[in-house]
């Protein structure tokens, strides 16, 4: 039947997007570059550690002869992470999606997220020396570049840690490691800075969220998605912390019952997401966040990639749902521009 | 084999249907006691709302939630039983399904334009993904019939089915292309395809009741025109039947009821074979008897299925049409070899 075929097309969509967007079930296979210079103190250029061989998320060996001089990046945050480290000028391809930071969206396209949407000819056209692709959903483009000799890496964090190692070894890769180092460090300083913040909040004091990732039907964050996770870091209670699913659909009835403090969603969602579309839904009155007018949408090009700008989007959550508590610790910043 | 008289039959399909609504009521990721239940439920009747000291959030999941989702499913489900009787009659097509004349796939693309477009646009009580997939729906099967019922004399009911296959890949082949070109989406257009009362109240109900009602009213006038065309179209022609009207009149009414019904909760499988097929079994082949019977089925069916869809993994929620299709294609195939003669059409 037609409508099945329809199906599993979907299936494996939704599936790609999944892993890509945010955490799994699946196991991290962990970015781990094999040469840890920085530990050992020592003062060595980057381009002393070529030839270098790295394993990726994927779990592939990636052996680079020199630093690569053009790139091409097949996912936004990848493309956040290179310009992020000082690569930006060496970046000849992106995707239709990369809009961050806007000197990406002058580079060639090659495609869209999905594999199907990705033009491996443009591609080889721009004859690069080293792709950044996204993780298993990638699978097909990648096994296609590398029968053509294209050298590809990995990238599929699913956590702050994992992107801090990404953005360490996409700086290694690239001969960009003392600016990856610094970038890191910026990013760490915010996070413990936030995680010290918010560490004096009682558990009481703590604002119970529910973040709508859909209202037809009902969608929220797991614990393990991103948003999950950054929701948790910010000092908020995760309404929906108890379910391991990424994006699970979930019962109006328990949303009821949980009665979030604040519910928070995506820019996209906004149209549903808003004070007035929210109480026409029947029952909705009684929640705290409809009562108390806690409704809010997070830019999802921020809140979404796990790239340098996810103590942007903390720094958000934070700002947010505690705003006395960010102004003490953070003045009038706006945590966009971080 | 002997079959029970229709009056006993109804009575009991109607009270089956009282019981599992009230069951429906108490059940639910929140544990609610039949006490409570009821305390709710009378709560919002004049002068009795603090009388069982229910807490305002049961009251919104009793009366709000769990009501108003069993309703829904109620009127989904005989709204796609009699829509399936409606068309296997038509087509003299044990096979024939609501969705056999395009309307999910149009559902489908008006509901993946509005998700991707991020339309804000409402009317008549529909939000606006269901608002589009009504108009998709309607537009599909208008579509369908206008091109296989033009041209001189009366074409045969194929060209209906055949021009809705075509129409229907032609449809579902542009929501794939949209969905491949805004890969972004495809968590809430894959949802909406799978069918699902979750989430749904009041407002979906009221949307979709004027439809399915008129849908209902239409379906009392062709049930003796249905049985006529069981002998065939010429021989229906030969008996003074305008087969070409009331063809029109069978489309219609089940186009309304279908398009209504997917516009509400997205694509639900089998109810409009499994019911169908079913009552055919209890009640015979006759439609004056045949189209109460189904509806009361498919509702039976629906609201059964949607009670395991909210309660088996809580507080997540199943697509409902995957569980109609787990708990029906078993059924059905054992129907299948059991009553070969009855699922043949008699």
């Amino acid at each position: 039947m037609r409508r099945n075929t329809l199906f599993t097309v979907i299936v494996l969509f939704l599936w790609a997007s999944t892993l890509c967007f945010a955490g799994g079930e699946k196991e991290a296979t962990g970015t781990k570059p094999e040469l840890k210079s920085s530990e050992t103190g020592e003062e060595e250029s980057s381009l002393e550690v070529f030839p270098l061989t790295v394993t990726d998320d994927l779990g592939r060996k990636v052996r680079l002869e020199k630093v690569p001089e053009r790139l091409v990046s097949l996912a936004p945050s990848s493309t956040e992470i290179l310009f992020a480290v000082g690569a930006g000028e060496e970046v000849v391809g992106v995707t239709t999606y990369c809009n961050y930071p806007p000197e990406a969206k002058t580079r060639e396209k090659v495609g869209g997220f999905a594999p199907d949407t990705i033009s491996v000819e443009k591609i080889l056209s721009l004859n690069p020396g080293l792709v950044i692709s996204g993780g298993s959903f990638h699978q097909s483009v990648i096994d296609t570049l590398e029968s053509t000799g294209i050298t590809v890496y990995a990238l599929d964090s699913h956590s702050f840690e994992e992107i801090y190692n990404s953005i360490e070894t996409i700086g290694l890769l690239t001969g960009h490691r003392e600016e990856a180092l610094k970038r890191i460090q910026y990013m760490r300083e915010i996070e413990q800075k936030i995680a010290s913040l918010v560490e004096k909040i009682p558990p009481e004091k703590r604002l119970k969220v529910f973040w709508e990732v859909w209202d037809e039907p009902l969608m929220t964050a797991g614990s393990n998605a991103f948003m999950g996770q950054i929701i948790e870091k910010a000092g908020g209670l995760n309404i929906f912390s108890d379910l391991k699913q990424d994006y699970p659909v979930i019962s109006q009835e328990e949303i009821v019952r949980r009665n979030p403090d604040v519910i928070m969603g995506p820019q996209s969602h906004a149209s549903a997401l808003n004070a007035e579309r929210i109480a026409e839904r029947p029952g909705w009155e009684n929640i705290s966040a409809v009562e108390n007018g806690r409704i809010y949408t997070l830019d999802d090009n921020i809140s979404s990639r796990p790239g340098p700008r996810i103590v942007n989007a903390l720094g958000l959550v934070v700002k947010t749902l505690y705003p006395e508590l960010f102004e003490e610790a953070f003045g009038e910043a706006d945590p966009e521009n971080w | 084999m002997a079959r029970i008289p229709f009056p006993i039959t109804l009575v009991t399909l109607v009270l089956i249907l009282g019981l599992i609504l009230v069951f429906s009521l108490g059940l639910g990721p929140v544990r609610i006691s039949p006490y409570r239940v009821m305390g709710a439920l009378l709560s919002r009747i004049p002068g009795m709302e603090e009388m069982f000291g229910v807490e305002s959030s049961i009251k919104t999941i009793v009366w709000d939630f769990r009501l108003a989702r069993a309703l829904l499913a109620t009127l989904t489900g005989a709204a796609l039983a009699v829509s399936g009787v409606a068309f296997q009659g038509l087509f003299r097509n044990p096979l024939a399904e609501p969705f056999v004349i395009g309307a999910s796939s149009g559902a489908a693309l008006g509901a993946t334009v509005a998700i991707v477009l991020r339309l804000s646009l409402s009317f008549g009580g529909f939000r606006p993904v269901p608002l589009a997939a009504f108009t998709g729906a309607m537009i599909a099967v208008g579509m369908v019939y206008i091109i296989s019922q033009t041209g001189s004399g009366t074409p045969p009911a194929v060209a209906l089915l055949l021009a809705g296959t075509a129409l229907s890949s032609l449809f579902s082949a542009a929501v794939s292309l949209i969905m491949a070109l805004s890969d972004r989406d495809l968590h809430q257009i894959f949802f909406w395809i799978l069918g699902s009362l979750g989430g749904k109240s009041w407002p979906q109900l009221w949307a979709m009741l004027p439809y399915v009602l008129t849908s209902f009213i239409l379906m009392g006038i062709i049930t003796r025109p249905l049985d006529i065309m069981s002998f065939g179209e010429e021989a229906a022609q030969g008996m003074g039947l305008s087969v070409r009207n009331a063809r029109f009149i069978i489309v219609v009414s089940a186009s309304l009821a279908t398009s209504a019904a997917v516009a509400s909760t997205g694509i639900i499988g089998f109810v409009g074979l499994l019911a169908p097929h079913t009552a055919r079994l209890i009640i015979g082949p006759v439609h004056r008897r045949l189209m109460p019977t189904a509806a009361l089925l498919g509702a039976i069916l629906l609201v059964a299925a949607d009670n395991l869809a909210r309660t088996v993994l809580a507080p997540m929620e199943l697509p409902v049409g995957v569980l109609t299709a787990i708990l029906g294609a078993p059924f059905f195939l054992y129907l299948l070899r059991s009553r070969q003669s009855v699922l043949g059409g008699e």
